[in-house]
């Protein structure tokens, strides 16, 4: 009999991105290398361990923007065509490093992966991963979660109450569409929560959401679990604090492991240091260098002199990690389970993307970690935090505090000198879309297609990432453009609905550019 | 905004806490200090950093506290001067803080990465329009920032400062733009019963501004008003009211539990007909609530016999949680249970370093 629990929460997130506009969108390539490095992989480890008939549970929040270009056809066949030419690539690969036997294996196993991938794209998965985690949602193994429609930042847009009812009521309108029933746990955006959220997560039926640890530790009353058991907000609705522990374990830059000397180098791409000439055909048509995703060289040291990649001490230290996690979470919860008059559960929230983009044996380690705590030991189980909540349905009733898992812990990286600027505009946009829904309740035909449109506009606009991009510096220019650009469409929407002349042509242009949640209703947004 | 709440609010904390703070607070030497040293140094140097935008509040300080704040900022002052010179000197020794300050942490590395390119000119064809500075629409908005620093932007109608102007007539060539914080934590405010209040003069040009606070966990709501001689102050606007988040773990223990609705039905279906479950199932009689209590527990744990729970839990010793918790508290201490549990709160805590993901990787 377990000791206690375990729930592995990843977090799978992209903006909106989709150029149809463009031949050729660097921007775009976010998804197609997380696909590859991150999706594709994960998908591969899951499905295999259900092959070999592991008994596990995993948890993962796939948000309504990351569903709907995964759903695209149109980011499908550009993803397509992006594998294919990677697969070219590798085979240059191949011939360029044919007389180099430090580098031809890694080229192999370059070429490998993107045949893989790109063969589990096409012919198991049909072009559409959802089918794949739906399958793994199916056989119980996986529960997936919901989230706000475009990963806006709720605590930041509570000024405006229909804001934020919007943002929650199209993101699980959209989870019912796309999986077919009813959403059970809520990941709140950048783990952004507010006193008040809680209620409008209840009133759609939301069972559960996850904190940052200070969100919990910090409720009043005082937690008597720390956040090792969860607690129910006054709304009824659960909440699961983020373990210090484990993910300290792997963030932290002393004893986190992604920092491995033997692991992968992230910033070592060939799309960076071969030839031009050579690299050309397989970057930006504009010449602009991207990452490729072929990255020779292992991250070695504190030292720009990097050595090269050995697959085999990689894989080594992914098992011996995932050994060290998995006995210190035996440890952490043996511990716990002697202090308390319940069994603990211990709450692991990871980005998605930290497997296999950036932290490259990451799939690895997960999948040594589920295999060993299904074989090695008795002490751990994995379970999902519904499954938790049907075990233990008593609970104690507390109100959490504000809290974010940003820097900080609060709110500053989405509000900062840098891009304050942007929560006067949304708000403007908020209030207009508001006004809008309010004169003209009984909308058909063209007012109500550009009032749906209003509306997604606004939700683009009002995604987290791009104030977060701002924040970090990467990419602030394309971050400030997509703001400007859907709250500038809202503007002029908003100004031809009231003036009862709408351009149709220009609607429908951005129909198709624009063109997420197709099922929604203004009237969401009163 | 007084002294003395602040204090009792320092004073519940361990010294182990404040220490925390205090090394947050970049006090020197804390470390050394004894608890009630802490609680003194932790008061001014929030008082210190809040006096940064609101010079004007030094003059309601003691003498005493102005030379013991020259004292822990480096401010080298002589026992003999006057309150008015020790004024003098903290003014021209206060600088405008820093704004927050962006670090990058392993966290944020690994999401900026997610959208790493390398540095390019952008691709993206830029719209033509821009959006408008600021809009002809009469607001003052609160964005708490985190439990010290909140975030204030306003735009004000052009017709909205044009009555203003009128109204104050005359005067309103030495008017001064100011907001007005109000702290209205748990109250509900009508313009009257703030615990207390305090300005920062603004430029209303500026249209947004960040403004340190004393103290965490507290509720404001701002008045964007113009001030003129002979007491006139006119209030343009009032902003939304904004809750400051809590800076530790509340002191507060009240355990009680609950079952959500749906868990009820489905733990005791048997129980679904008779008559008692609906008055538990709060959710179909909301309206009959009269407290947020009540509303917020399907039923009391007291209220069931212990036998119903220990069915749901046979492996809970449950022994009800310490029954008069008020009375304890009155006393002073509570008291000890059968059996201490380690406060998991209080560790939980203490390993949790603002998401680890403040470490940046190098």
């Amino acid at each position: 009999m377990a000791r206690g629990y375990l729930a592995i929460v990843l977090h799978a997130h992209l903006p909106y991105v989709r150029h149809p506009e463009y031949e050729d969108s660097l921007e775009e390539n976010w998804l197609y290398e997380v696909m590859t490095e991150t999706y594709i992989p994960l998908l591969v480890v899951l499905e295999s361990l259900v092959e070999d008939q592991v008994d596990f549970r995993l948890s993962i929040s796939l948000t309504p923007t990351l569903v709907s270009m995964l759903a695209d056809p149109f980011l499908q066949s550009r993803y397509l065509q992006r594998i294919e030419r990677l697969i070219e690539l590798a085979q240059r690969e191949l011939r360029r490093t044919e007389s180099e036997p430090d580098f031809h294996p890694l080229a192999l196993m370059y070429h490998r992966r993107f045949s893989q991938a790109r063969d589990a794209f096409l012919n198991r998965y049909d072009r559409n991963l959802l089918v794949a985690f739906k399958r793994l949602q199916h056989l119980g193994k996986v529960e997936i979660l919901a989230s706000a429609a475009t990963h806006g930042y709720l605590p930041l847009l509570s000024v405006d109450s229909s804001a934020v009812g919007g943002q929650i009521r199209v993101g699980i309108a959209h989870y019912q569409e796309v999986f077919g029933h009813e959403a059970h746990g809520f990941w709140l955006p950048e783990c952004g929560f507010y006193p008040g959220v809680d209620g409008l997560l209840r009133e759609h039926g939301i069972r559960y959401t996850i904190l940052e640890t200070h969100g919990v530790t910090r409720a009043e009353p005082r937690p008597r679990y720390g956040v090792y058991a969860p607690i129910y907000c006054p709304s009824g609705v659960a909440v699961f604090g983020r373990d210090p522990e484990s993910s300290k374990q792997v963030w932290s830059s002393i004893e986190g492991y992604p920092g491995d000397y033997d692991y992968r180098e992230f910033y070592r791409d060939i799309g960076h240091d071969v030839d031009f000439d050579y690299i050309k055909p397989y970057i930006h048509r504009d010449g602009i260098r991207i990452d490729t995703g072929i990255k020779y060289y292992r991250i070695t040291g504190k030292t720009d002199d990097k050595e090269v990649y050995i697959p085999e001490w990689a894989e080594r230290k992914a098992e011996i990690h995932a050994a060290n996690f998995m006995f210190n979470r035996g440890k952490q919860i043996e511990y716990l389970r002697s202090v308390m008059d319940r069994r603990p559960i211990v709450v692991a929230p990871y980005d998605a993307e930290l497997f296999g983009h950036w932290w490259f044996e990451g799939p690895r380690w997960l999948d040594y970690l589920i295999r060993k705590i299904a074989s090695e030991q008795e002490t751990i189980r994995l379970i999902t935090l519904s499954e938790y909540l049907a075990e233990h349905p008593v609970n104690q009733v507390a109100t959490p505090s504000a809290s974010s898992w940003g820097h900080k812990g609060f709110n500053e990286v989405w509000l900062n000198s840098s891009n304050e600027w942007v929560y006067r505009h949304l708000y403007q946009g908020a209030k207009a879309l508001e006004r809008l829904a309010k004169s003209h309740p009984e909308a058909r035909g063209l007012t109500l297609r550009a009032l749906n449109q209003a509306a997604r506009e606004l939700l683009l606009a009002q995604a987290s990432d791009w104030a977060f991009m701002i924040n970090s510096g990467a990419m602030d220019g394309y971050a400030s453009n997509r703001t400007k650009r859907h709250l500038l469409r809202l503007q002029k929407l908003s100004r031809e609905i009231n003036g009862g002349v709408i351009d149709e042509a220009w609607l429908s242009t951005i129909e198709s550019q624009d063109n997420i949640f197709p099922q929604i209703n203004y009237r969401w947004f009163l | 905004m007084n002294r003395a709440e602040i204090q009792r609010e320092l004073e519940v904390r361990t010294r182990n806490d404040l220490s925390k703070v205090a090394s947050e607070l970049k006090i020197v030497g804390h470390h050394r200090m004894r608890k009630h040293e802490l609680i003194e140094a932790i008061v001014l140097a929030r008082m210190y950093e809040a006096l940064a935008h609101t010079p004007g509040m030094l003059r309601r300080l003691t003498r005493k506290d102005l030379v013991q704040l020259c004292e822990q900022n480096g401010i080298r002052a002589r026992e003999r001067l006057t309150k008015a010179d020790l004024l003098k000197k903290i003014a021209s020794a206060l600088k405008k803080p820093e704004l927050p300050r962006k670090r990058s942490s392993t966290q944020e590395k690994v999401k900026t990465a997610k959208f790493h390119r390398p540095t390019v000119p952008q691709d993206f064809v830029q719209d033509p329009d821009d959006l408008p500075a600021w809009y002809d629409e009469t607001r003052v908005i609160l964005l708490p920032v985190d439990p010290y620093l909140i975030h204030v932007y306003w735009d004000v109608a052009s017709c909205d400062l044009e009555k203003a102007k009128r109204c104050l007539g005359r005067k309103s060539r030495q008017a001064q733009a100011t907001l007005r914080f109000y702290d209205i934590t748990n109250v509900i405010f009508d313009g009257t019963n703030a615990h207390s209040s305090f300005d920062v003069d603004i430029e209303l040009q500026a249209r947004s501004r960040y403004v340190p606070l004393w103290s965490p966990e507290k509720s404001y709501c701002v008045d964007l008003a113009l001030k003129a001689p002979g007491g006139l102050f006119y209030v343009i606007a009032r902003s939304n009211a904004a809750e400051t988040p809590r800076a530790w773990p509340s002191p507060k223990v009240d355990e009680r539990y609950m079952l959500v609705a749906e868990d009820y039905r489905r733990v005791e279906p048997a129980a679904q007909s008779s008559d008692s479950i609906k008055e538990n199932s709060w959710e179909e009689r909301p309206s009959e609530q009269t407290t947020k209590r009540e509303k917020a527990l399907p039923f009391e744990p007291a209220k069931i016999s212990a036998e119903k729970v220990a069915a749901i839990y046979p492996y809970r010793k449950w022994s009800l949680p310490p029954a008069k918790p008020e009375v304890q508290l009155a006393v002073g201490f509570p008291q000890p249970e059968e059996k201490t549990y380690p406060d998991l709160t209080e560790m939980s805590e203490r390993k949790f370093a603002f998401g680890v993901s403040s470490w940046s990787l190098e």
